[in-house]
């Protein structure tokens, strides 16, 4: 009997310990992983040409995909305490201390790059295409050479025009643009275009109905882009600046506060003669 | 009626709101794989990241890039597909190779080109680095950018001629109209020589690639780790993977592709050396005697297509070359003949009964007009008996090894009568077993 009892004992801690070592296998022969996102502070979305690193492993992005950041995995890392590093060129690098455990490891929030400079900037080319409504704008950061500058972070900018009544018929020409025939000064909203197709991504719309008359067939547009330096500006300062030149009644005037009250903003002014409307 | 009507309109309504469902294209880290695949680098094939493995063909060059492409899945054909339209970024580093035994090789990349050269036979593939490619290709654009001129050269003499003709035959119209001698145009008419048409002399049959940056492959059969190193040192995440390197089971086994004349573009394998060729006898076979080399299925199918499955316990005969410099021996009863090569081809047929008629190719013919051509032995239908059998000899006179095959005629079933009978017996044994089994019913 004491046998017989023996014997269920043995079987029973022999299944007990088969599957406990079944269990334990794939528990402790898994990887450890991390898994993180990474956007840009601005429109939240990808970040040209990013590095993160690990543990002499690296993840490299660029447009991530057509619905947003993608979730980067790194794969077969030591557990322990470890750097995350993401870096980018123009965008502050992120360095994150991160405790990996073995298995799946996850940043829960995607980490976010500040950009800071768009590089050899030194101008934008304002582009209108006619729409129903009015104009859909695109602004084209280009270079001293007047080179377009592709896949630059978006800074946060603001974007003034004015728009002048213009008769199709006349040469380009500063003196013919009248203060009696603005149509409108003010500030449009722009986005930043994630399309990964696009070539120029911050983009604005002009309603006609913003204009003071309606009958006019063609219109020049000044504009006026302030940028937010990061290193130069606050954004309190930044927007302070903004609603000041909302309060003034044309671009000469903003341009004149600028030079005098604010010249830690950086600014850049174009103009698009003869738009048809 | 009114309800049926409701129905149809709803069916004709309901399609308009459906729209296309644009796939999401994801960024990935890709291996770009340019194999050798036997025959030339037709092996043009990428890893996704979740690939763990990637194939090559042994004691072969194949070239390697790692790249960043958007990649999306294209429900149509149920396979995930390359945008390289948007993004396409080489990556910069080292490839590291490691074997089973832990012997490491770091491969660097270098420009690379492929060709194939014009030859008796098809395959001629060339394959150059470096300087070497570099210089092929200004050979290549020399070579090129010579000919367009000439053919520009000569499509201007073309339509000067053309323009000359026209003015003399309207010159020509104009005096019969008036009753004019017109000698002197039509000996003027005789005098002009139409522009030869430049030949094409460039000795490639496919052009050489255009330079692109690879890591150039090369490795014995076997298993291997790969990664891919950036500059910094740093392992590229996505790029660990196994790098299977395989060879054929057989290899140089000769296998025939068997051409009937009334199914020009749909031939026949005969891969086994052991198979017997079926034929109805009713028509001429044109025969190509081809190296082939015997791999495994699954192997040859991802070295092709990455994504593609295939199952690992078969294998399947690959065409590689065809033999070169052989006469196709063919012996029916008793006598012994001997087949040369020649060049077929197909052009358009007139004929109500056929689409098609098969031509030889020569030098009196414009091969431009004929299509589908292939170097092959003909063997006439008068030629096949019920039990014929072919074998390859080389220009030696040496038999070529597996190169025989039977070809039978598969004729109908001579005593169909039997087939009746033997239908018919167990009917007839019924119908008198049940007559008896009557008879002694009704006693």
């Amino acid at each position: 009997m004491a046998r017989k009892t023996l014997i269920i004992y043995l079987v029973s801690a022999c299944v007990v310990l088969f599957v406990a070592i079944a269990v334990a296998i794939p528990f402790l022969t898994r990887t450890t992983t991390l898994t993180f996102k990474v956007m840009e502070s601005v429109g939240e979305s990808w970040v040209w040409d990013f590095e993160a690193k690990i543990q002499n492993k690296t993840v490299t992005g660029y447009f991530q995909s057509d619905r947003g950041p993608k979730t980067y995995q790194f794969t077969n890392l030591k557990s322990g305490n470890s750097t995350l590093t993401v870096t980018a060129p123009s965008y502050r690098s992120v360095e994150i201390p991160v405790q990996l455990k073995k298995g799946n490891n996850t940043i829960p929030v995607p980490i976010v790059m500040d950009a800071y400079e768009i590089e050899g900037l030194a101008k934008f080319f304002a582009f209108e295409q006619k729409v129903e409504d009015g104009w859909d704008i695109s602004l084209r950061a280009a270079t001293s050479e007047h080179a377009a500058i592709l896949y630059h972070p978006p800074l946060d900018i603001r974007l003034y025009v004015q728009v002048y009544s213009w008769n199709r018929n006349d040469q380009s020409d500063w003196d013919k643009l009248l203060a009696e025939q603005s149509l409108y000064y003010g500030q449009i909203p722009w986005s930043w275009d994630t399309t990964l197709e696009s070539q120029f991504r911050y983009v604005a719309h002009l309603d006609y109905s913003l204009l003071a008359r309606q009958t006019v067939s063609a219109c020049t547009i000044k504009y006026l882009i302030l940028i937010r330096d990061p290193d130069k500006t606050t954004p309190e300062l930044f927007e302070d600046t903004a609603k000041k030149l909302d309060s003034m009644r044309n671009i000469d005037q903003a341009l004149a506060y600028l030079d005098q009250q604010a010249p830690t903003i950086p600014y850049y002014t174009d103009i698009s003669w003869d738009v048809a409307k | 009626m009114k309800k049926n009507m409701m129905l149809l309109l709803l069916m004709m309504v309901l399609p308009m709101s459906l729209r296309a469902e644009i796939p999401e294209r994801i960024e990935e880290t890709m291996y770009v794989v340019v194999g050798y695949d036997g025959n030339d680098y037709g092996a043009i094939t990428f890893t996704k990241e979740d690939a763990n493995s990637l194939f090559l063909l042994a004691d072969e060059t194949s070239f390697i890039s790692v790249k960043k492409h958007l990649v999306y899945w294209w429900p149509i054909t149920e396979d995930w597909r390359v945008d390289s339209s948007v993004l396409d970024i080489n990556l910069d580093g080292t490839l590291e190779i490691t074997d089973r035994k832990g012997n490491l090789q770091l491969v660097e990349p270098v420009a690379y080109t492929y060709f194939n050269l014009k030859g008796t036979y098809d395959n001629n593939w060339q394959v150059l680095t470096g300087q070497e490619a570099l210089a092929e290709w200004e050979r290549y654009m020399t070579i090129s950018s010579t000919y367009q001129r000439k053919l520009q050269a000569y499509e201007v003499l073309q339509q000067e001629y053309e323009g000359k003709i026209f003015t003399l035959f309207e010159q020509y119209m104009e005096a019969q109209d008036m009753q004019l001698p017109t000698d002197t145009i039509e000996e003027a008419m005789k005098s002009l020589v139409a522009p030869v048409k430049p030949i094409d002399n460039s000795p490639y049959a496919t052009a050489p690639s255009y330079i692109q940056m690879g890591y150039p492959v090369n490795l014995p059969q076997g298993d291997y780790q790969i990664r891919f190193l950036l500059r910094d040192g740093s392992v590229l995440e996505g790029t660990e993977k196994i790098l299977t390197v395989f060879s054929g089971r057989r290899s140089n086994s000769v296998g025939y592709t068997i051409t009937a004349s009334d199914r020009w573009t749909q031939p026949r394998q005969s891969t086994s050396p052991r198979s017997v060729v079926y034929v109805d006898g009713s028509v001429d076979l044109y025969l190509q005697g081809h190296y082939q080399n015997e791999y495994q299925d699954l192997h040859y199918n991802k070295l092709i297509d990455n994504q593609s499955s295939g199952n690992p316990s078969i294998y399947r005969w690959v065409n590689i070359q065809q033999i070169p410099n052989t006469v196709l021996e063919v012996q029916g009863k008793g006598e012994v003949q001997h087949l040369q090569m020649q060049q077929y081809g197909i052009t358009q047929s007139s004929s109500s009964t056929s689409g098609y008629q098969i031509v030889t190719v020569d030098e009196t013919l414009n091969s431009d007009a004929v299509m589908v051509q292939k170097k092959a032995f003909h063997l006439p239908v008068q030629q096949i008996n019920q039990r014929t059998e072919i074998e390859l000899i080389d220009d030696s006179g040496k038999r070529i090894a597996d190169s025989r095959r039977e070809v039978r005629i598969v004729t109908g079933l001579r005593y169909e009568w039997m087939a009746f009978v033997m239908i018919a017996i167990p009917l007839v044994v019924s119908m008198i077993v049940i007559s008896l089994r009557k008879r002694r019913l009704s006693s």
